[in-house]
């Protein structure tokens, strides 16, 4: 995490907000146990591409129960298959070509759909949160040890950041040969390093950056390095000033941050 | 033709349920209509009235949200409204502006014992559609055996209803008053309505 | 839209039953001290539709394998359907805005300006149809609708804020509530574009951008009483959070209550529907089913069924009914038949595109100060037909609806204001890690200057490649498929931002822009994968081609005439709403509020098919 935000001349790091106990209780808690997450089977993960060969698969038995008309009706396109759990559908992925203003424009469509990095589609595993980044860091600590001689910790700051790059680019992915079994989801093959870069990445801004109610932004040191307010809606700690009137200013007025924990110590007459 | 055709609940069910209070309707700060209508009368028939004048009385509470059902409209203003008033409204009116005193019906609720309330004012009354309308200039207000207040003064505050634009007396003004006549079921009121209005208690 | 079809009927005396799957949120005590909360509210969406519950799957293609929704958080995840009373209004930024008259007859005024097939040759598989009464037709009932939710504006366009100015689309009254107060960026937007010419030779009309969060203490026509805004910033924007002072304009805080108050309304929550139950004839619904929150079943019998769920859930529940003749696509003849789940659009294409951005030396405080939608300023001469497009190339039809000036402090969140967590790009060669990229957050919530731009774009079309239908491989916790979209956005979205373009780019530059940079053109399809499915419209519209939707102008399924469904997701077309934002992109949509009025004029019918039938009870409203 400090590699991702470290301590510097502008100000304090992750180290120092204590976005790791962030990290750890969130795991720890309902958001690693994927509580409001969607987790059912079939797991595909996005991005197969345009190459690969069409996806087949059983339909649920939850579709066995709809009207046979209605199952015909929703079969995909291309997809085949006539209805019922036993047989699969197929999903080929398609090459278009559009016509529109004039110009022609080709599209390859993969089999599965093409999420952006982070977006509600692309955690698509079928572990949960805590085991997702317990099977990453291993991954991460053996991709480090094979192409970097060392673990993490050890690594110059260049290299750890240079590594985390790597994870973005998916290059361990590239780099393990032969690929493991698409069931097997102990490296980083068939866990999209990318995915585990973006997690990473954005928990410990989440850990810098959220209420201190969760463990992370200690003190609000990291409020305090991005100028944010927190729940000091101008007059928290008595200066007076109103929503109304920072709402409209043309330059900044910085207020001194206020957490929910104070606020809901003022709001029950704590203070 | 498909009838009801239920799949087996074969899932735990795992989902969060955040508990649900269903308002009971005397919680909910809602004006009845045939008196709403004819608070947006006055408002239009008013709108270029050049005396100071605001609802008063519970209707100028629930327009600001307070949970108090009026059950008529009242204005407060000084004895040169009155007569603009009377003027603007002339076919609703009903009792032509005359100096009344009178005694409210609930008395002031002061340590050690209750004390009668005097009310005296310039009052006119109309009836708009059904709806009474009491207009009140140069309101005082006299406790027991004290003296007369000062006519009841305010800079008036404005809400909205229904697009047209009325003004209202301060509730800062109406907690001040009932605080000192010991209502202070009134005052919790306007508290409850200010902690729904400004997320914080005041 | 629900909350006012059960409150116009309770009023009328009819017996109400109003079944919601989430619960009544108690504003003052769920929200109050605990919505200030981004990791939780914002970003873990703990107010809004479990997805344990029900997701929805997407997917571009009809050849490809949907993928379903798997968790919140980052980018703002906007598959964040509503929950309970008040629906996904409890937490949006609160942009309202009629659609003109063009938009309710674009197909018939398209092809009477361009020709006949014009609309054929830009838009791939075309599937646009217009509605079924004009914007005229109307205007009524978005008076209503307005006055019932308490819409903050000036006469749309009226420099002089009169109904005798030119403003678009005309009103017959203004607005119930007046506007927000101006930022400095509107004022200087405002006062440069009112010294400029339009393409149509006209001077720009610049007017407060309209909103739906109330500016002032109000009582609507209901007698309910609401709170003004009091600014606290945790608002729209990024993050949408609920409200806790009620100002935020939605059912629970506007209808409902008088409808509770009436003694005719009865309200069930945390209740989910999962049936609708046709008579034994097949054409008349006659009961719903749903699940309590410990999972018992329980049936309601009604007269009339009004269908206000969130867009892709109502088309899902007519789908698992049995209800009309579901859409099937052929992707061999680039056609369609069917109706349930047909013309899928978009109205929100915030998709990296050709764009347009200066930097304007004006600053501010971008932490949570003011609302996610007022304080801007906004103008229709860049919309609908307000321009020729003839000769433009290349050739679009409409345009947006273009704002500046919304409040910096709107809605930020913190995350996805950093300009989300990105991987190492040519802007950050490191992503969002390491010193540098640090740095560029420093003091980012107190901004000496502001970046202003644009990544506009023309409205998404109906056609027939973009759909819902059920999902075939994922179910919802009780076992029923899920809802599954297949979209991508059409050409015209992407044809128009060419154009729209260089007129923001005058506008940016008269305004004293700095570094004013146009973006280069992107392709159709391929950023495709930008997927922001709220502002998703359609599946089941209203219109006079029984084909192609519904026949009834009362929102009426048609064959089934005591069935009337939330036409949120009726809309044909929806002009697109490009903005030009200062960087928390608080945007200037329009017409998410065409649906409004659809709920009155199911209201009105559902009274009129009561009166006739000569039954005064049991009206059931479904909300999400």
């Amino acid at each position: 995490m400090e590699t991702i935000i470290p301590s510097d001349s502008t100000g304090p790091g992750a180290k120092e907000a204590g976005v790791i106990y962030f990290i750890d209780r969130q795991l720890a808690s309902d958001y690693g146990q994927s509580g409001n997450m969607f987790m059912d089977a079939p797991h595909n993960p996005p991005g197969i591409p345009a190459s690969a060969g069409p996806l087949k698969v059983k339909p649920s038995s939850a579709w066995a129960f709809l009207q046979n008309y209605q199952q015909t009706a929703y079969l995909p396109a291309g997809g085949g298959g006539g209805a019922g759990v036993a047989n699969p559908i197929s999903y080929p992925g398609a090459s278009r070509t559009y016509a529109a203003g004039g110009t022609n424009y080709t599209v390859n469509y993969g089999v599965t759909a093409s999420p952006r990095v982070g977006s509600g589609i692309n955690y698509q595993y079928p572990l949960n949160m805590r085991e997702f980044w317990r099977v990453s860091l291993a991954a991460l600590q053996a991709y480090s040890n094979k192409y970097y001689s060392g673990n993490y910790q050890s690594l110059s700051s260049a290299n750890q950041l240079q590594l985390l790059k790597d994870l973005w680019s998916n290059a361990p992915k590239t780099k393990t040969n032969p690929s493991p079994p698409a069931d097997d989801l102990t490296g980083f093959s068939n866990i999209q390093a990318s995915d585990f870069a973006y997690e990473l990445t954005f928990m410990t801004w989440a850990g810098f950056l959220m209420d201190p109610i969760y463990g992370g932004n200690k003190d609000m040191v990291g409020w305090d390095y991005v100028g944010f307010n927190g729940v000091n809606f101008g007059d928290f700690y008595g200066e007076g000033l109103s929503q109304k009137t920072l709402m409209v200013a043309s330059s900044p007025t910085k207020l001194k941050p206020a957490s929910l924990a104070q606020y809901q110590q003022q709001a029950t007459g704590g203070t | 033709m498909p009838v009801l055709i239920v799949p087996d609940k074969s899932k735990p069910l795992n989902i969060p349920v955040f508990q649900s209070r269903i308002p009971k309707p005397e919680e909910l700060v809602v004006l009845d209509k045939p008196l709403l209508e004819a608070t947006i009368e006055v408002g239009n028939l008013l709108k270029d009235c050049k005396a100071k004048w605001a609802l008063a009385g519970d209707i100028g509470e629930i327009l600001n949200g307070v949970n108090v059902q009026p059950d008529h409209i009242t204005i407060l203003t000084n004895v040169v409204g009155c007569e603009e008033i009377s003027t603007k409204l002339k076919g609703f009116q009903v009792e032509a502006s005359k100096l009344v005193e009178t005694q409210i019906k609930r008395n002031a609720e002061i340590e050690p014992k209750p004390l009668p309330i005097m009310i005296k004012s310039y009052t006119s009354r109309f009836d708009l559609n059904g709806q009474r309308l009491n207009v009140h200039g140069d309101l005082r207000i006299k406790v027991g055996d004290w003296d007369w207040g000062d006519p009841l003064d305010y800079e008036p505050e404005y809400v909205y209803v229904v697009g047209v634009k009325v003004p209202v007396v301060p509730l800062e003004l109406k907690t001040r008053l009932y605080r000192g006549l010991g209502w202070y079921d009134r005052v919790s009121k306007i508290h409850a309505a200010m902690a729904r209005r400004h997320h914080k208690i005041v | 839209m629900s909350g006012v079809v059960a409150t116009e009927l309770a009023l009328a005396g009819h017996s109400v039953v109003g079944i919601t799957k989430g619960p009544y949120w108690d504003y003052v005590n769920d929200y109050s001290t605990t919505k200030y909360d981004e990791w939780g509210v914002g970003l873990g969406r703990k107010y809004d539709s479990p997805l344990p519950l029900q997701s929805t799957t997407i997917r571009n293609d009809s050849s490809q394998f949907a993928l379903p929704v798997r968790r919140y958080t980052m980018p703002i995840q906007y598959h964040a359907l509503g929950h309970g009373v008040g629906g996904a209004a409890q937490h949006y930024g609160g942009g309202m805005g009629r659609f003109g008259p063009w938009a309710y007859e674009m197909a018939k005024r398209t092809s009477s300006a361009y020709g006949a097939g014009f609309l054929a040759s830009i838009n791939p598989q075309d599937d646009t149809h217009d509605w079924p009464l004009t914007y005229a037709e109307y205007e009524p009932y978005y008076v209503e609708w307005e006055k019932a939710h308490g819409i903050c504006g000036n006469y749309n366009g009226s420099p002089t804020n009169s109904p005798s100015d030119i403003n678009y689309p005309w009103m017959s009254r203004n607005y119930p509530l007046p506007p927000h107060p101006m930022t400095p960026l509107a004022q200087l937007f405002q006062s440069t574009v009112q010294g400029m010419t339009a393409p149509n030779g006209q001077k720009y009309n610049p007017f407060p951008t309209v909103s739906a969060l109330s500016s002032q203490p109000y009582t609507n026509q209901y007698g309910v009483a609401v709170n003004p805004c009091v600014y606290d910033g945790y608002c729209g924007g990024l993050c949408d959070y609920a409200c806790e002072t009620g100002a935020k304009a939605n059912a629970a805080y506007r209808t409902i209550p008088a409808a509770i108050k009436s003694g005719n309304f009865t309200l069930v929550t945390n209740a989910y529907i999962y049936r609708l139950e046709l008579s034994p004839s097949g054409n008349q619904v006659i009961a719903a089913h749903y699940y309590d929150a410990q999972g018992n079943d329980h049936r309601q019998p009604g007269t009339v069924f009004f269908n206000g769920m969130w867009g892709y859930n109502m088309i899902r529940l007519m789908l698992l009914s049995g209800l009309g003749t579901p859409y099937v696509y052929n992707p061999g003849s680039g056609t369609g038949t069917g109706v349930v789940g047909r013309g899928l659009t978009n109205g929100y294409t915030p998709y990296r595109g050709t764009n347009v951005s200066g930097t304007v030396n004006i600053g501010g405080n971008s932490y949570p100060a003011g609302n996610g939608s007022g304080g801007g300023v906004s103008v229709f001469d860049l919309m609908d037909d307000n321009f020729s497009h003839s000769g433009i190339s290349p050739p679009f039809v409409g345009g947006g609806l273009f704002g500046a000036g919304g409040y910096l402090g709107g809605g930020p969140g913190n995350i996805t204001f950093a300009g989300g967590v990105s991987a190492p790009n040519t802007l950050n060669p490191n992503g969002a890690m390491g010193s540098a990229f640090k740095a560029t957050q420093q003091n980012k919530y107190l901004p000496t200057k502001q970046s202003v731009g644009a990544t506009p774009f023309a409205p998404d079309l109906p056609t027939f490649m973009n759909y819902i239908d059920l999902d075939p491989h994922y179910t919802d916790a009780y076992g029923d498929p899920v809802s599954r979209l297949t979209y991508d956005w059409t050409p015209n979205t992407y044809n128009g931002a060419t154009y729209l373009v260089t007129q923001i780019k005058a506008i940016l530059t008269q305004m004293g822009a700095t570094n004013v940079t146009v973006g280069s053109a992107v392709a159709p399809y391929s950023a495709h994968n930008d997927w922001w499915g709220h502002h998703l419209r359609g599946g089941l519209r209203v219109g006079t081609d029984l084909n192609a939707g519904t026949a009834t102008a009362w929102a009426a399924l048609s064959g089934y005439n005591q069935l009337y469904y939330n036409s949120n997701t009726s809309g044909f077309n929806y002009f697109a709403a490009g903005e030009i934002t200062n960087t928390t992109g608080n945007n200037a949509t329009a017409g998410t509020h065409a649906a409004g009025p659809q709920s009155y004029r199911a209201a009105e019918g559902i009274k009129k098919y009561l009166a006739n039938v000569g039954m005064p009870g049991g009206v059931n409203y479904l909300a999400s």
